[in-house]
């Protein structure tokens, strides 16, 4: 079949009409073209004549006519086209008159079509195939007839309805002679955008949001799960009622902006890095987001007010402003949630004699990734948080959450974590996976905290296990040991990374050790590229480097 | 080339007689190989905050051209004269484009792939000064002067394109075409050969070379399209002589 569109369009414009038509099969014109400079009056005033005589004989329509508000004695009429009486989907035509005299036309009107206007579904049928596809039960309301453009070419006579679940907000044109699905598309599709923000560190990005009523949300509509990032504003009380369940966030509290470039740091970086992360597990392992059924994502910034800091209790600091965690039972739907750290604001932290600020923590990829792994690790081997379990947990979260940072950024990328936290890396504060001992965590199991500080030294102990994944990516020799490890180098770190995901995520339990880990993570290597392997040799080898055996 | 030897070979044959007739009209058909068979336009727009960049390169080979003529004589051998010649061809375009990534800033995409066929379509008034030889059954024209062009090209205005999650790739989906129209005035240079097989009729043949420049505006360009039109025309057909 052949279809024509013809794009029409002229405008008074500088010196004189600029005006363009153009015939072409199939549809590949669907925008509006105006080729600027050219005048023709003459094809103008031949359209004129030709709308003129479509509308007498019933091939347009006149939809709305109104007074021009802006000019006096300009008018505007919208027509849209009919075939045999239906409505063509996306034909139709704008003509502006001056005194009853057109001094433009815009529109696109389809040529050529002959299908039969007699449809042989019933509407009712049409329906009750829309409620099935979509899994909604729709009212008495009907769907439309159309005569649909098809992207391949040609027309379809066509029912069109849209069915709106809790999971998506479709249009379905289903074929009035066939009872099959033509085309379906989302509803809100076209909310999405991308703004530019600026993050905690001043560096430009961009920031997948929403468009909402003039402003811009931070509810990612370009990834596959619901990523939203909510700015509590200082609001320490509405953030526990919604980490308890008390009560549910809604769009009034996410983080937004009018403006399209966004300014707000912690509302950037968290919003971004969350996406990155997703991006990481999936492109990576082909994960799904934390349940690895794409469950929605929440980040919570500003959760208290900088210059409260001062007034704080000393637990609210340490959990709300030097701090980041991840949640994972919270939220109204027990989903969990993000939390960012407001950082030290206007107060000065001394640790060890030494004293520093400390940034926003949704501004630290890797903090943000690590956070969001403690995610992955609840919905799959839900290592537990104390003792061996919660350090292999930290450390799990350590080699993601420097696995994303060499991702996104491999030419910055390093093996501290949250070294973007503060402006001197300060030892208690962040953990090196390259030289635990410089940062003062140990490196080697035979020297793993037993103090029970920290619920059994997880966070300290953790870099034994994160050490050994950087034994087995980059070589090297451990200091406490002084065994040597035949990394497999970082061409290939893809291959440890896939390593410990497996061996974290598929085959350790909740209360696994060490040792456990080890044997896990060597039977991935194996599973994944063979005994023998240097994947498996690198990982054997770090392992016995950092004296787990 | 074959027809510019022939012309050449004729001509002295003939150059000895008078032409006699007043009017001579023809009607040729045959092949017109254009000015400038490729040439490129680059579009671009704003997309995911930075600027896509989509080259469409069009093709136009040559094709039938139809063209009629009259010559009157206006003193001895020369004459005054208008053609109309008519060449239309469509070709596929091929689009390729670099599409910004909606995450990351300069990680462009690489995109590629063919248009629906774009016409060109040329009409030529060619107003000539021409200066006849003619011989009992043989005359030849020699024959310049300005055209003026009326041409109409299909444009590439905007290119679609489809990716999906995560977006390292995007695909050609399809562009959008709009014709757009231009007059221009070049020049025309020819040479006509005709046989009588009686008196006032007879075939021919006509080889021209028109050319003119011009400048398409296009949105999403700084300068528009330019590109050369006219070209070589040859062709062949009836002529009728009036006394």
């Amino acid at each position: 079949m052949n279809r024509t569109l013809k794009t029409l369009s002229g405008a008074l414009a500088g010196a004189g009409l600029v005006f363009t038509t153009a015939g072409r099969p199939v549809a590949q014109m669907r925008t509006l073209a105006i080729a600027a400079g050219m005048e023709n009056v003459d094809r103008l005033r031949d359209w004129d004549g030709r709308i003129d005589r479509m509308s007498r004989v019933g091939e347009l329509e006149l939809r709305d006519e109104h007074q021009d508000t802006l000019l006096p004695n300009r008018r505007h009429e919208r027509l849209r086209q009919l075939y045999q009486g239906i409505p063509v989907l996306g034909g139709d035509v704008a003509r502006q008159t001056e005194r009853g005299v057109t001094v433009s036309i815009f529109g696109s009107l389809y040529e050529g079509i002959t299908i039969d206007p007699s449809p042989r579904l019933l509407p009712e049928e049409a329906r009750d195939i829309i409620a099935r596809l979509s899994g909604v039960d729709l009212p008495s309301r009907l769907p439309q007839l159309f005569v649909l453009p098809l992207d391949g070419g040609g027309y379809a006579l066509a029912y069109r309805d849209q069915a709106i679940s809790a999971d998506e907000a479709s249009v379905y044109f289903i074929d009035a002679t066939t009872g099959g699905l033509l085309q379906k598309f989302n509803l809100f599709e076209n909310q999405s955008a991308v703004v530019q923000g600026v993050g905690v560190l001043s560096d430009v990005k961009k920031v997948s949001v929403r468009s909402l009523s003039g402003t811009f949300v931070a509810d990612d509509q370009l990834r596959p799960p619901a990523l939203q990032t909510y700015d509590m504003r200082g609001n320490l009380t509405a953030a526990l009622n919604a980490l308890n369940g008390v009560t549910t966030l809604t769009t009034a509290n996410l983080a937004q902006d009018p403006s399209a470039t966004w300014s707000d740091g912690a509302n950037v970086d968290g919003h971004v890095y969350e996406g990155y992360t997703y991006d990481y597990f999936f492109k990576r392992f082909g994960r799904r987001g934390l349940d690895n059924r794409n469950t929605r994502i929440i980040g919570m910034t500003h959760t208290v007010r900088p210059q409260d800091i001062f007034t704080a209790s000393g637990n609210t600091v340490g959990l709300f402003y030097l701090n980041a965690f991840y949640c994972p039972d919270c939220g109204r739907d027990g989903l969990g949630m993000m939390v960012y750290g407001e950082g030290s604001g206007p107060a000065i932290v001394v640790s060890g004699g030494v004293r520093f600020s400390v940034r926003n923590f949704a501004g630290s990829l890797d903090v943000v990734a690590h956070e969001l792994t403690h995610g992955v690790t609840a919905f799959s081997s839900n290592l537990g948080t104390s003792n061996e379990p919660g350090a292999l947990n930290e450390a799990f979260s350590d080699i993601m959450g420097t696995s994303v940072e060499f991702s996104v950024r491999p030419a910055t990328a390093n093996y501290l974590m949250g070294e973007n936290l503060t402006t001197t890396i300060v030892a208690g504060f962040q953990r090196s996976m390259q030289d635990p001992l410089s940062l003062g965590t140990p490196d080697n199991y035979a020297i793993r905290r037993t103090d029970g500080q920290d619920n059994g030294g997880v966070h300290a102990n953790s870099t034994i296990a994160s050490h050994a994944f950087y034994l087995a990516i980059e070589g090297g020799t451990n200091r406490t040991s002084q065994l040597a490890v035949q990394g497999v180098g970082g061409a290939n770190r893809d291959q440890i990374e896939k390593v410990f995901y497996r061996g974290f995520t598929q085959l350790l339990t909740s209360g696994a050790t060490f040792a456990m880990a080890r044997a896990a993570t060597i039977q991935a290597a194996r599973d994944l590229y063979g005994a023998n392997s240097a994947p498996e040799r690198a990982v054997t080898q770090a392992w016995t480097a950092v004296g787990v055996n | 080339m074959r027809y510019v030897l022939f012309l050449l070979l004729a001509f002295p044959a003939a150059a000895h007689a008078q032409w006699t007739d007043h009017v001579r009209v023809s009607v040729n058909v045959g092949i017109q190989q254009p000015a400038s068979t490729t040439f490129d336009a680059t579009t671009t727009k704003t997309v995911n905050l930075e600027t896509a960049r989509f080259t469409t390169t069009y093709d136009t080979p040559k094709g039938q051209m139809f063209d009629g003529g009259v010559l009157v004589r206006i003193a001895r051998g020369f004459g005054v004269g208008a053609a109309f010649s008519s060449f239309t061809k469509s070709s596929a375009g091929s689009v390729t484009g670099a599409v910004p990534h909606p995450f990351f800033f300069n990680t462009p995409r690489a995109i590629g792939g063919s248009t629906m066929p774009l016409e060109r379509s040329e009409t030529a008034v060619h107003v000539q000064l021409a200066y006849v030889v003619a011989s009992k059954h043989v005359d030849v024209a020699i024959a310049g002067g300005p055209t003026f062009f009326n041409v109409s090209q299909d444009l590439v205005t905007d290119v679609s394109y489809t990716e999906a999650y995560p977006y390292d790739t995007a695909s050609f989906g399809s562009a959008t075409i709009s014709k757009a129209s231009v007059s221009r005035t070049g020049f025309n240079v020819g040479a006509d050969v005709g046989w009588k097989f009686s008196k006032n009729v007879g075939v021919g043949g006509l080889i021209r070379y028109s050319k003119a420049s011009i400048n398409f505006p296009l949105a999403g360009t700084a300068s528009g399209v330019t590109s050369e039109i006219g070209g070589l025309q040859a062709g062949g057909g009836i002529r009728f002589y009036f006394k």
